[in-house]
């Protein structure tokens, strides 16, 4: 009796780790190798350690069963696991409750969720026909190891989702192709990538019927799923963001969509613990001037080394955009910015047409990165035979993407720069050098530091404190492990330490922040970590 | 395939001449393959109907059997398409006909150039060619249209205007003001009907008085214009919207009559030689509406008139707010030479094709242009806000005797 009791409380504590796990399991992509990699690293403290105390009431329940019933005092004990179990189920499905994004319940996470419990509840039916040993063993593995059934519970499912996907795919072709004149641009890079697409649409959609896959929908599924949900016969342009996470994906996407023009924004050192070298990121991004339409056109950033030594083809045509100091070479023709200027309120550049005809270009938008943006984004109005005047003219309608350099105000009015979203150490360096340029009295930045740079990640983090130190009068710093290469950047720097100030958490950071800031000053938010990386 | 909805026909005295124009342009729209036409026919009951035999002008002929091989349909918004379903709705049956991505609305006059199906387009969501609701609506009547027009110093004919309840409690005084305000002849017209429908000339109190009467059969709006005597027409067509407007060639139509008749306009056997393309559409000169009208084009004005002409349509368009392809008709008061703007037509006959054939733009461009004005609106609006995203209801005290002031 008290056996059954014990185990549907086990496998309601099993359910309920398991949604913790479903949880990590969609922040790591649906991916077994990925999870088990994050599920080895620093940031994964659900596994060891704090389970241990069911290793013990297993045990205790192995030793019980094999005394043929319990004493008194036996069950006084027993009880007393039960609570425990009731108090770290509640405690776990609280901790759960409190992180930024929660656990989305798709249609695909619906699914898992029946097949972990099935799958679940088989095993303690089965551990229930065992002896004890086998009892014991099982549940210290379920409760322990419950991650490994939502692997399991995933490749179980494998079929059906591939059925589903493949029918989602045909139907986005369909949809695609119920207008053959549309212009495809396809984006990729390993930064800069979603702003870029950003001012691309927004420049492009005074003058055509535009539709771009919308934040974070990078991957081939996300794709798909614009098609399907939005997209009209009337779009004219459709701008799609590629995100690589394996070699094959943009491929994937390109097979999918098949682009007239591509754009790679940029190729360094991101997500290097997937992709293992630079060299495998750039012929990854590379995948997408290999699935331009032939006679299409691929758009070359003059500034990347690595996007200019990607193999030419011979059947599309290549466009090269870039600043003065870079060389107009290997192209067709070449798009060039000059004389920049940026300040707190903007950003101003000359724009050098192939045709030789120079155009003054004015936009509110922050960061000299965006200067590059911008040109890009000329540059594909013009090559779709745009009129350019009305084009500069409404420059300056453009809007910053939300957390990439976009301006808010903090509660006490202070100025606050929102760069919350993926840092880069280009990025980064240039978020500073807006904060430098932007009027206030003290420069406060909340960082977190850089994240997934592979083996260069604390030599840039260092460098970036190296920066903070010229740019900024008080520093908040989130994560004391997390952030040392930074307080080395700002040591060596010369940093005054009694103006830094470390924090656990972002939220707390913020907080400590809006107290002891004026009205005048201005804050950078530069990066901040998904919930994955708490510590 | 992008489907676009070609609307016609309608509730209006100009009902016919809109099938002629609507199957004019259906001809061209052929020619741009990413297009897919889908005629929907309104009949003068207001029911709508659709079918591929509605492009055959042939087919009407004999209007009834034309509708027994075609759908009746509403339009309806489904999902986050604009479509059309049956009408009635079956139990066991589709439940939808096709799929409409842009609307193009050929309609003459009332129920379809006034500012009505412009207001389904609205409500859809439907992006479509044209003027919106408040330009449809304020140039459909003569007297609106005339205030806007002098509020923005564009020169139109003095003119009296009354409502027939008015005329009614005191004709006396308004035959007065009449005759003071303005000199004899005078054109007395229905504010708010098309093509010289109810229209009649006075040269006196006695025809004037008549001439109200006639009116009256035919609207509650009127309006009573100075008739010049010795005028010259000139018609110009505008084309672009508020971001940008191009014009066309200057036309003089002949007529024999004091003014162009509804017979003049349309029923004319004798028109010269149809366009000046050869692109009449089948069915001889009777048929090819405004475009067989006897007409000197280029009009035969000197250049300074031309260009007054010009400047004067563009502010005219701009201050009501056009869109589209529209129809300016001027007269000229040849004691003189003084410009006046008569009339706006915002969904003109034929949509002036042969004024923009003049100017070297083919009726296939102009069709595609129309198109591209279309998707230039819908994103215009687009951009606007229209609604706030927070329920203001949500913390509202709801209740009470007889709500809050606010």
């Amino acid at each position: 009796m008290y056996k059954v009791l014990l185990l549907m409380l086990v496998w309601n504590y099993t359910l309920v780790k398991m949604q913790f796990d479903l949880h990590m399991f969609q922040q790591n992509s649906y991916r077994n190798k990925r999870y088990w990699r994050w599920l080895k690293g620093t940031h994964n403290r659900f596994v060891k350690g704090n389970d241990n105390f069911v290793l013990f009431a297993s045990l205790f329940l192995f030793a019980a069963s094999y005394t043929q019933g319990l004493t008194q005092s036996g069950l006084t004990v027993l009880s007393i696991f039960f609570i425990f179990f009731a108090i770290r189920g509640h405690r776990l499905l609280v901790e759960v409750r409190e992180v930024k994004k929660k656990l989305v319940y798709t249609p695909r996470v619906k699914r898992l969720v029946a097949t972990t419990s099935i799958v679940s509840f088989a095993i303690i039916f089965g551990l229930n026909q065992v002896g004890a040993i086998g009892i014991a063993a099982g549940i210290y593995l379920m409760t322990t190891f419950s991650f490994l059934i939502v692997m399991i519970a995933k490749l179980v499912n494998t079929p059906i989702e591939n059925y589903i996907n493949n029918w989602y795919y045909k139907d986005a072709k369909r949809i695609l192709a119920e207008n053959p004149n549309r212009i495809i641009i396809g984006i990729t890079g390993s930064y800069g990538k979603t702003s870029t697409k950003n001012v691309i649409a927004q420049t492009l959609s005074r003058d055509f019927n535009v539709l771009a896959t919308p934040a974070s929908y990078n991957t081939l599924m996300g794709v798909i799923r614009t098609i399907r949900e939005q997209m009209k016969p009337t779009h004219q342009v459709f701008i799609v963001e590629m995100g690589a996470r394996e070699p094959g994906d943009i491929k994937e996407i390109c097979d999918l969509v098949v682009p007239d023009i591509s754009i790679i924004t940029s190729i360094g050192p991101q997500h290097l613990e997937t992709f293992k070298t630079i060299e495998n990121i750039a012929k990854t991004k590379g995948e997408i001037f290999e699935g331009v339409k032939p006679g299409g056109t691929a758009l070359v950033n003059l500034a990347d080394d690595r996007i200019k030594a990607l193999p030419k083809r011979s059947d599309i045509d290549y466009i090269g955009f870039g600043d003065n100091t870079q060389e107009c070479t290997d192209v067709a023709k070449c798009y060039i910015s000059k004389n920049t200027h940026i300040s707190g309120e903007g950003t101003s550049f000359d724009l050098n047409f192939p045709s030789g005809i120079t155009l003054c270009v004015n936009t509110k938008l922050l960061g000299a990165h965006n200067v590059s943006n911008v040109l890009c984004a000329l540059t594909v109005a013009n090559e779709l035979g745009a009129d350019m005047l009305r084009i500069m003219a409404s420059l300056s309608d453009i809007q910053p993407t939300e957390h990439r350099l976009s301006l808010r105000k903090g509660r006490k009015g202070q100025v606050i720069i929102d760069d919350a979203f993926n840092s880069n150490p280009i990025g980064s360096k240039n978020a500073l050098q807006v904060l430098k340029a932007m009027e206030g009295d003290r420069k406060f930045i909340i960082t977190p530091g850089m994240i997934e740079l592979g083996d260069q990640q604390d030599a840039l983090n260092k460098k970036f404190g190296e920066y903070i130190a010229q740019a900024c009068d008080y520093v908040v710093l989130v994560g004391e492990k997390q952030t040392l290469p930074i307080q080395e950047g700002l040591k060596s720097a010369g940093f005054d330490t009694s103006n830094l100030h470390i924090t656990d958490t972002f939220l707390n950071g913020y907080n400590h922040l809006e107290t002891i800031m004026n009205e005048n000053d201005v804050m950078l938010i530069e990066n901040d970590l998904p919930d994955a990386f708490n510590e | 395939m992008i489907k676009i909805g070609v609307f016609f026909g309608s509730q209006s005295v100009e009902h016919e001449v809109s099938v002629i124009t609507a199957l004019q342009a259906i001809q061209h729209l052929k020619k741009l393959k990413e297009y897919e036409i889908i005629p929907v026919f309104i009949d003068k009951t207001g029911d709508w109907y659709t079918g591929q035999e509605l492009m055959d002008i042939k087919n009407f002929k004999n209007i009834p059997s034309l509708l027994e091989n075609c759908t009746k349909v509403n339009m309806v918004r489904q999902g986050r398409e604009v479509v059309l379903i049956p009408n009635p709705v079956k139990q066991f049956g589709p439940v939808r006909i096709e799929r409409i991505d842009i609307g193009f609305p050929i309609i003459h006059g009332t129920f379809g150039e006034d500012g009505t199906i412009q207001g389904i387009f609205e409500m859809t969501g439907l992006p479509y060619v044209g003027c919106d609701v408040l330009a449809a609506s304020m140039t459909m009547d003569k007297t609106v249209c005339k205030h806007v027009l002098m509020a923005n110093n564009i020169p139109v004919i003095e003119g009296v205007w009354f409502t027939t309840d008015d005329w009614l409690r005191e004709s006396d005084n308004l035959t007065k003001k009449v005759t003071k305000q303005l000199t004899f002849p005078v054109i007395v017209k229905p504010a708010n009907m098309g093509s010289s429908v109810g229209v009649a000339v006075a040269h006196d109190v006695e025809e004037f008085k008549d001439a109200v009467h006639f009116c009256r059969e035919f609207t509650n709006r009127i309006l009573v214009e100075r008739m010049v005597e010795d005028l010259m027409e000139i018609n110009i067509s505008v084309l672009g919207d508020c971001e940008g407007v191009e014009v066309s060639a200057c036309e003089r139509p002949l007529s024999s009559n004091e003014f162009l008749s509804f017979e003049d306009k349309y029923t004319s056997g004798g028109g010269s030689k149809g366009s000046k393309t050869g692109d009449a559409p089948s069915g001889g000169s009777k048929a090819s509406g405004m475009a067989s009208l006897s007409r000197i084009l280029p009009a035969d004005i000197s250049d300074a008139m031309r260009e007054e002409i010009e400047s004067i349509a563009k502010r005219a368009f701009l201050a009501v707010d056009a869109s589209g392809v529209t129809r300016l008709d001027f007269i000229i008061d040849k004691a003189d030479n003084t410009v006046y703007l008569n009339e706006l037509n915002t969904i003109p006959g034929s949509l002036a094709f042969y004024l923009w054939e003049e100017s070297g733009k083919p009726y296939v461009q102009l069709l595609k242009e129309l198109i591209e004005l279309a998707f230039r609106k819908a994103r215009r609006k687009d951009r606007l806000q229209f609604s706030n995203e927070t329920n203001i209801l949500a913390d509202a005290k709801i209740g009470g005797s007889k709500g809050s002031k606010n």
